[in-house]
């Protein structure tokens, strides 16, 4: 071994537990980056690779006229890629006895040759048998449905029994775990029987050199004239965004919060190496001075400490690159579980291991390389004279720390808490932010949870029964005349738009809620202008969602309202809050005016007599015993609980990361802390030393240091949820945007909870991070403390 | 009376170790002004580590006043230490964070003997018997060497220890500087506490009454001892 070497290694030697903690350091800012590293470089690759593989549509038509289509020729068309025609109707599932929820059923022209929107056989049949079906792999966490069971299915007025012979993996839809639907797949003629409705009426169109949407609706636009110079009536010309996953909003989420949080664990780590580096070094400065003295030259100099930070680098990267890898990948797992897919990345791309290899060279020798420069650029002279810690250090700050009522013990531990300024303020500022942040987790949970108590306290139905059909009013409202616990039946007209029914939509998908403009069901929260009133001339208010689709026009302008293509000239009074679909808001007896002549409704919103969670459940089970006689066609059936909890599902994933990834920074953090102390400990072992020589048990030692780490605790958390508050109203804005949409920022809420969890998590990792140094400080002798260098 | 009964001590290395102690005997009688005297190596500091139970015999027992030192736990030994002797160090040691008065109510303040109330007249009384009475408000790194050494007999005496030990006190300090500590000692010395005072400085044992000078390990002359110990059995 070389002399460079075997220095770089006897230094490392002579001080292991510092060795170590400078390891350990190293090695988890290094596992905290590189794990993120890792699963942001395989969850980045897969969910879309998920969806592309499906091939998935890039637009789908529906029409009434398709029998007319030769679809040979459509396909031979140029520009058209591929076109199928995949059925897909909207019926209902019982998940358990008695709940039923909506069932996405599709059909499927060729399950051996599908072309597009490919599904993947993961249990049982592949292609079901005539009269059995398929269903989605996700369903089977929302259900007691499984191959071999026979699924109850109501169509229309019937119920049927439909087999379940195959699971099927559907990378392409929402995770039924959210949007609690389930999705089966039949083939053709199994589907006319369960429908009713002829098949053919839906076509999933791929095209060729198309790169953006804005090019896949100029090639629909030209194949649209092409179809109404056929006499096909297109109903309606659906876009999806381009390659996109419809979750992939929540995974963008979890990636820019998997960045962010990364990147500043990464530079608190690196605060934390850099604090370490800068206490070694200190320590060398004498030694550098011998070198020199005995010839050494800057080069050669640099080149002992390089490698020897070079080593403690490679020591801390054999620890954390594995571990990084397989946190990388649990996280991924854990993501693709809840997003309903697969995790296809089995090997990391070689350049990632580069990185990470590179990162853990890197780090250290840039985070050093300013106390090394600094220590070879020493004078011989003053190298020789340095003693470490200045008895200056404190210059004039001791004498004006002081008051009566201090105790000695605590005036010492002040004071020795401010002895290295910049060390303290970097302490401070790094935990306070971990505190800021953490804190600022349960704040934007909070802003969601009160939106969704928002949502909860606009909507003062209890059940809500929406229909396939818009009938009379008598005639759905008869259906459940005979139930008990209902305080009155409002009904309304209007859908979800894309999401559940393009029964009561614009023709861009919007959906259209008609509703008395007095009801005291819905009172939502107001943000621009004013609900609807009884005005002659027709009036609409929009939720943020819609505003957005309609380009964010102001209050007071007049809108073209396309009703199955009939343009209706409506003025925006308001703007709503809501966490929804995008929704317009019109007065029903203006609405019916202009498009619903015969007063048909399509919802009905029961109000209960009884309140309550089981009251509500059993009236909801009451009205699916009275639509089970019934020929109502129901869309579905939902509580406002389970309504509120669907939405909850959506960013439940979102909350856990955030709160997940703040306490990871506040671990950070307490590490940052924690290695303040021990390097304060070290620095001071030959005062503990005489502390202990004049008298002090070790007791009073190890209450000395935790006294210590208490105020500089202390200090970080008053800082930290100082910080958090205008932290939290930013980031409540901007999760809202990022999650819910543009127009959707959220209030800010603080969270008591999350501020108690906050203060008592901190000040636990503060006494952890001063206790666990201070009891390594007692356990040193005197002897060794008084020797100490 | 201070007694170290066969007291050998061998630090772990290579082969057999290193022996700093090699079987010292050795009885110090109250209100005695003592010098341990000898060559770096020779075992000096690692003697008065015994004394001061800072460090532990390999082999051997130390009592003083009639406790085994050793045999006293961390805690029980620092409060021991605390009460009974009183400790000055080469480069005085003093807590850069306090002021010089508070280097001396600390020490009060851990073992916690003195009356609170009495604690701050006291300590300003040991600065002036010291001659810094002046100089208590200041950190000590605004003090000079010989200043700060006083301050460090200050704390010394912080709990009035029947016994002081220095390692080497005037070490670092000029001649002046160095009588005037000489004199303090003296002065201790009368006033009935025992004087214990590590030096290499063979030219200045003359000033104590008694000089024990060590050499590998082991006492090689003992001069100036009082008749009680000669009596005493080897």
């Amino acid at each position: 071994m070389n002399m460079t070497l075997k220095k770089a290694f006897s230094d490392l030697r002579c001080a292991p537990g510092r060795t170590l903690l400078v390891i350990l350091a190293l090695a988890i800012g290094l596992w905290g980056v590189g794990g993120i590293q890792v699963s942001y470089t395989i969850l980045t690759r897969d969910l879309n690779e998920n969806f592309i593989k499906t091939r998935p549509a890039h637009a789908i038509l529906t029409s009434k006229d398709f029998g007319r289509l030769d679809l040979n020729a459509l396909r031979r068309r140029p520009g058209i890629e591929s076109a199928e025609f995949r059925d897909l109707s909207m019926q209902r599932i019982e998940v358990y006895p008695n709940d039923w929820i909506t069932l996405w059923l599709f059909g499927v022209e060729d399950f051996n040759k599908p072309e597009m929107a490919l599904l993947y056989g993961e249990k049982g049949e592949k292609v079901p048998a005539p009269g059995s079906m398929l269903i989605e792999r996700d369903g089977r966490l929302i259900s007691n449905l499984d191959v071999g069971s026979r699924a109850r299915v109501r169509a229309g007025q019937r119920v049927l029994e439909v087999p379940i012979t195959g699971i099927s993996f559907d990378p392409a839809q929402a995770p039924a775990t959210q949007d609690h639907f389930i999705y089966a797949y039949v083939g053709k003629q199994t589907y006319a029987d369960i429908t009713g409705e002829p098949a053919n009426q839906r076509l999933l169109l791929r095209l060729n050199n198309v790169q953006t949407k804005e090019e896949v609706q100029v090639a629909v636009d030209s194949l649209l004239e092409h179809f109404q110079s056929r006499g096909i009536r297109i109903a309606s010309a659906n876009i999806p965004k381009f390659n996109e996953h419809p979750h992939q909003w929540q995974l963008n989420t979890l990636l820019f919060l998997q960045g962010s949080i990364g990147l500043l664990a990464f530079l608190m780590g690196a605060v934390l190496v850099s604090q370490l580096m800068a206490s070694i070094l200190a320590k060398q400065v004498r030694q550098i001075g011998i070198l020199k003295a005995i010839g050494a030259s800057r080069r050669k100099v640099l080149k002992i400490y390089l490698t020897m930070v070079v080593v403690l680098g490679i020591s801390a990267g054999v620890i954390a690159i594995p571990l990084a890898v397989a946190s990388g990948y649990a996280f991924s797992y854990f993501v693709a579980g809840k997003l309903n897919f697969e995790i296809l990345t089995r090997h990391l791309p070689v350049h990632l291991y580069l990185a990470l290899i590179a990162t853990s060279l890197l780090l250290p020798i840039m985070l050093s390389l300013p106390a090394v420069m600094k220590g070879i650029n020493v004078s011989v002279h003053d190298a020789l004279s340095d003693y470490g810690i200045s008895p200056n250090a404190m210059g004039a700050t001791a004498e004006k720390v002081s008051a009566s009522w201090m105790s000695l013990g605590l005036l010492l531990a002040v004071r020795n808490s401010l002895r290295q300024k910049k060390r303290l303020a970097i302490t401070v500022a790094t935990m306070a932010l971990g505190v800021a942040i953490f804190s600022t987790g349960f704040n934007v949970r909070a802003s969601l949870e009160m939106s969704l108590e928002d949502l909860n306290n606009s909507m003062k139905h209890d059940v809500q029964v929406v229909l396939k059909d818009q009938i009379p009013r008598d005639r759905a409202v008869s259906a459940f005349s005979a139930i008990k616990n209902v305080d009155r039946i409002e009904t309304w007209n209007g859908g979800r738009g894309e999401l559940q029914s393009r029964i009561v939509a614009t023709s861009s998908g919007v959906g259209i809620v008609a509703l008395p403009h007095d009801t005291d069901l819905f009172r939502p929260r107001i943000t621009a202008g004013r609900w609807l009133q009884g005005s002659q001339a027709p009036e609409v208010v929009m939720n943020r969602q819609a505003m957005e689709l309609y380009g964010n026009p102001t209050v007071g302008s007049s809108l073209p309202l396309d009703i199955g293509g009939n343009i209706l000239m409506v003025k925006l009074v308001g703007v709503i809050e809501e966490l929804e679909k995008s929704k317009v808001y019109i007065d029903q007896v203006l609405y019916d005016a202009f498009a619903n002549p015969n007063h048909y409704i399509n919802s009905l919103m029961f109000v209960s007599k009884e309140k309550g969670y089981d009251k509500v459940m059993a009236l909801k089970g009451d009205i699916e015993a009275a639509i089970a006689p019934s020929d109502l066609n129901i869309l579905y059936v939902m509580s406002q609980a389970e309504r509120v909890k669907i939405i909850y599902d959506h960013l439940n994933i979102i909350l856990t990361t955030i709160v997940f990834l703040s306490l990871l920074v506040l671990v950070v953090s307490a590490l940052g802390m924690a290695s303040a102390t021990s390097i304060s400990i070290l620095e001071r072992t030959r005062e503990i030393g005489v502390l202990r020589a004049i008298g002090a048990t070790p007791a009073m030692i190890f209450q000395q240091f935790v006294t210590e780490g208490t105020i500089v605790s202390a200090a970080s958390v008053l800082l930290g949820l100082l910080l958090a508050w205008p932290l939290s109203m930013v980031a409540s804005v901007f999760f809202g945007k990022l999650m819910l949409g543009e127009g959707a920022a959220l209030r800010y809420a603080f969270s008591g909870e999350g501020f108690a969890i906050t203060l008592v998590t901190t000040l636990i990792f503060g006494w952890l991070a001063s206790r666990i140094p201070a009891r390594r400080a007692i356990l040193v002798s005197t002897r060794d403390a008084l020797a100490y260098e | 009376m201070i007694e170290l009964r066969t007291i050998t001590k061998t630090y772990p290395g290579v082969g057999e170790g290193f022996t700093a102690l090699n079987r010292v005997d050795l009885k110090l009688s109250t209100g005695e002004y003592v010098a341990i005297v000898g060559k770096s190596g020779s075992g000096k500091s690692t003697l008065l580590n015994m004394l001061t139970g800072i460090d532990h015999p390999s082999t051997g027992t130390v009592v003083i006043n009639g406790t085994d030192v050793h045999t006293l736990g961390e805690s029980e030994l620092a409060s021991w230490r605390g009460k009974n002797v009183g400790i000055v160090f080469q480069f005085f040691q003093l807590i850069p964070t306090l002021t010089v008065l508070e280097n001396v109510l600390l020490a009060m303040d851990f073992v916690n003997v003195i009356p609170k109330n009495e604690r701050r007249q006291r300590a300003e009384m040991l600065l002036e018997q010291v001659g810094i009475g002046q100089q208590g408000h200041k950190l000590p790194a605004a003090l000079s060497g010989g200043e700060q050494q006083r301050a460090a007999i200050a704390r010394a005496l912080a709990n009035n220890p029947p016994i002081l030990v220095a390692d080497e006190p005037t070490g670092n300090l000029d001649s002046h500087t160095t009588e005037v500590i000489q004199n303090l000692f003296r002065e201790l010395v009368d006033a009935g506490k025992t004087v214990i005072v590590v030096t290499h400085d063979t030219a200045a044992s003359a000033k104590f009454e008694r000089v024990i000078t060590l050499k590998d390990g082991m006492v090689e002359s003992d001069q100036g001892r009082s008749i009680h110990q000669r009596d005493a059995p080897p």
